[in-house]
């Protein structure tokens, strides 16, 4: 069979995409309140140095992914068991983004659809796009996330008019503690999930892109979120904070001259969309997690399987929408802390030393 | 093998067009009640009176909407509201709801049982108009005469819209009051109507301003004061302002078309005295002279310019003083203009800013600038 490839431009669509998931919905730096623009700042340069890190990875060991790195760095035995916590991360992943998402349509769309329906439709879209492939999701996400900027690109120029700057104001009325919370709560969720990434990045086209495709993606990624939060607050003000889907609200106050309005769908639009390629992503990776741990052949044979599992989780996660929120919020960054931070640091400081050993065995070419 | 795969296709295509072919609870639009306004008051049995104006739109090729307005009670809004099922049979539907009334009784005691509902419920918009009825009945607004169209909601909201060439009534939705009402140092107002006996038809009039404190109405003022306080929030789009002049033994009146306002509201903190200084500038146009003065030149622009500026420092004054010793409440803002500019110290008088408020030093100064005199370049001249 022809190895699965990614080229550039689809792969920075794709960590775009990761990025905005579900967080274009719920926006980030809840604690800083209209600080949030500058909690999402802090965050993303917070997150830099461990993207840096994904990179590297991904650059000394071309062509693997993660779970192939995990098993040649920390041995047979520590790398399987790393490697199941990965595969549990992803698969939990994939069933919290999936749960946000039908949250949001029973609250805001179909309140009386059961919340299974919703989970259900969206779970088999990623079954299939898992089945058939990194490089059919990654083709996909580079014909319609070019769009999907467009449309939101646009709906933001529409709320030019609703925009009232002086809700920016005070400026750090509370202190800096509230924004670096704020910035710890961005920094885990979404900038740093992109360990997960690390997982579909084996198929990239090119050796040096890992660099390139972080930078281009947080970029992308960042500006839209963060134009996104800010929108919100200078919308609502106050409100902001105390609505679930800000965006929703702050994207039905547009009406331009009683012709453009009620376009709400498009924040639906958006959600839908970045939310299959992460949940289809968090498949994937939890696939191919259980495909290197049962030294499977193929991990196709697995995702129905384990598809079908990740939309019962989903449906099981929370009981109500304010443990959802508390959850993403509060122990979300605490819980996610050693997969996004401590084991990638691990790895990597263990990959340097192997490497340099490795060119230090090696003969010198004359 | 082929006609198995082909007949399974088939199949499932028969299957999801059945299954997808709408949403789970889809609606024809001939069984919704839709509702385009709503006014709240006291119940006489519950607490709670709903009365809704509803659309009823009939199909058909000359399809014919028609407004119907009818009254539930309820313990809650919600309870009143889905009480309208056993008078319509239908569910009403909230989402192109255009006003919401309250009634001054209601308006007294606390707005939050209103506005919660409101606020949560998915199917309800928070861009609805919010207003207070200064008559006894909210709900007799609903059933007054319509004048331009044919149902009163639009009418209203139509009201309301064009407010920004009139500027005698503040503009106020869902979002807006509700940061009003959360917001550190500003106090909300709401615009308020009122049934006025118009040739033996009681027409509803969008004038003047309730002014809140926290979540009580604690007056009104009227729509000449409104325009002043709207001056002092930064919120004045256009109106007119009259101004008379003198000359020697006759008098006259002139009215300036506002085409462009701007106010800056800028506390001066200076140690634990705080005082407020207002800059309005206003663009304006002659619209109107009403006796044959010769003003149109320079000397005659720049006389009513001067006139026009005292006369708006002294408007605006008397509107920040009226409300700062009548109705105490802040609703100009000016704590948030504190908070805004030095949080540090909003933190330490925030608690007894209310009492600051009362002796608070304002300071107004106003620039009228006259642009032109619209199409005449004089005034009419009487022959004799």
């Amino acid at each position: 069979m022809q190895k699965e490839q990614i080229s550039d431009k689809e792969a920075i669509f794709l960590y775009a995409s990761f990025l905005l998931g579900s967080t274009a919905l719920v926006g980030i730096g809840g604690d800083a309140k209209n600080d949030a623009w500058l909690a999402g700042i802090i965050g993303v340069i917070m997150s830099i140095p461990m993207l840096l890190i994904y990179s590297r990875l991904s650059n000394l060991y071309p062509g693997r992914d993660l779970f192939d790195i995990l098993d040649e760095i920390l041995g047979k035995i520590l790398g399987k068991i790393v490697s199941i916590i990965y595969t549990l991360f992803s698969f939990h992943l994939g069933a919290l983004v999936i749960h946000n998402f039908a949250q949001f349509i029973n609250t805001a769309a179909m309140p009386e659809t059961p919340i299974i329906i919703s989970m259900f439709f969206l779970g088999l879209v990623c079954i299939y796009a898992v089945r058939l492939g990194i490089e059919s999701l990654s083709k996909t996400i580079g014909l319609f996330f070019p769009l999907l900027l467009i449309m939101i690109f646009i709906v933001q120029l529409l709320t030019i008019p609703n925009l009232h700057f002086e809700n920016l104001k005070p400026f750090l009325a509370n202190g800096l503690k509230p924004v670096f919370k704020g910035a710890f709560t961005a920094f885990a969720f979404p900038f740093t999930e992109t360990v997960v990434l690390l997982g579909v990045f084996s198929s990239l086209k090119t050796k040096k892109s890992a660099y390139k495709i972080s930078f281009f993606g947080l970029l992308i990624g960042a500006i839209v979120i963060i134009s996104l939060s800010t929108r919100n607050t200078l919308v609502l003000g106050g409100l902001a904070g105390s609505l679930y889907f800000p965006a929703h609200v702050a994207v039905s106050m547009i009406s331009v001259g009683d012709f453009i309005q009620r376009i709400e769908v498009t924040v639906a639009i958006t959600l839908v969309f970045n939310v299959f390629v992460k949940s289809s992503v968090c498949l994937l990776v939890a696939c191919r997690g259980i495909k290197k741990i049962f030294n499977l052949v193929e991990y196709r044979s697995v995702v129905i399987q384990t598809g079908l599992l990740m939309i019962f989780l989903s449906y099981i996660v929370y009981d109500n929408i304010m443990l959802m929120t508390y959850w993403a919020f509060k122990v979300y960054p605490y819980y996610a802390f050693p997969m996004e931070v401590i084991f990638p640091v691990i790895v990597w400081i263990v990959a340097e030393i192997k490497v340099r050993k490795a060119n230090k065995l090696k003969p010198v070419e004359v | 093998m082929r006609v198995v795969k082909i007949s399974f296709l088939v199949l499932m295509i028969l299957v999801t067009s059945f299954l997808v072919t709408g949403c789970w609870n889809y609606k024809e639009i001939d069984k919704m009640a839709i509702v385009s306004g709503v006014a709240v008051d006291k119940g006489k049995k519950e607490k709670i009176r709903l009365t809704v104006e509803i659309i009823q739109v009939s199909g058909g090729s000359n399809s014919v909407t028609s407004p119907k307005v009818i009254t539930t009670e309820g313990k809650t809004i919600f309870d009143a509201a889905r009480n309208a099922i056993s008078i319509v049979g239908k569910k009403l539907y909230w989402s192109h709801v255009k006003v919401l009334i309250i009634s001054k009784e209601l308006a007294k005691k606390d707005v939050i049982p209103i506005m919660d509902w409101y606020k949560r419920d998915s199917e309800t918009r928070f861009d609805v108009n919010l207003l207070i009825s200064k008559g006894d009945c909210a709900a007799e607004i609903l059933t007054g005469k319509i004048l331009t169209d044919q149902i009163m909601s639009f009418e209203l909201s139509n009201m309301i819209k064009n407010q920004k060439n009139l500027s005698k009534a503040p503009q106020s939705n869902m979002v807006v009051y509700c940061n009003q009402l959360e917001g550190e140092g500003i106090q909300p107002v709401l615009p308020t109507i009122e049934l006025k006996k118009i040739a033996n038809s009681k027409i509803p009039t969008i004038m003047g301003t309730g002014i809140f404190k926290a979540d009580k109405v604690v007056g009104y003022i009227d729509g000449d004061e409104t325009m002043n306080l709207l001056f002092v929030k930064d919120e004045v789009k256009g109106g007119v302002l009259v101004v008379d002049v003198k000359e020697k033994d006759k008098s006259t009146s002139v009215s300036l078309e506002i085409f462009k306002s701007k106010t800056e509201v800028k506390p001066i903190i200076d140690g634990k005295n705080i005082k407020m200084s207002i800059k309005i500038e206003t663009e304006t146009a002659i619209d109107e002279v009403t006796s044959d003065i010769n003003i149109i030149n320079q000397k005659g622009f720049e006389k009513v310019e001067n006139l026009a500026e005292e006369k708006l420092k002294k408007q605006v004054t008397e509107v920040i003083k009226k409300v700062q010793h009548k109705y105490k409440a802040d609703v100009f803002g000016f704590g948030s203009k504190v908070n805004q500019e030095d949080p540090k110290v909003w933190k330490k008088i925030e608690k007894d800013w209310d009492k600051k408020f009362e002796n608070l030093e304002v300071s107004v100064d106003a620039k009228v600038h006259i642009r032109n005199s619209a199409e005449l370049s004089r005034t009419l001249k009487v022959w004799k």
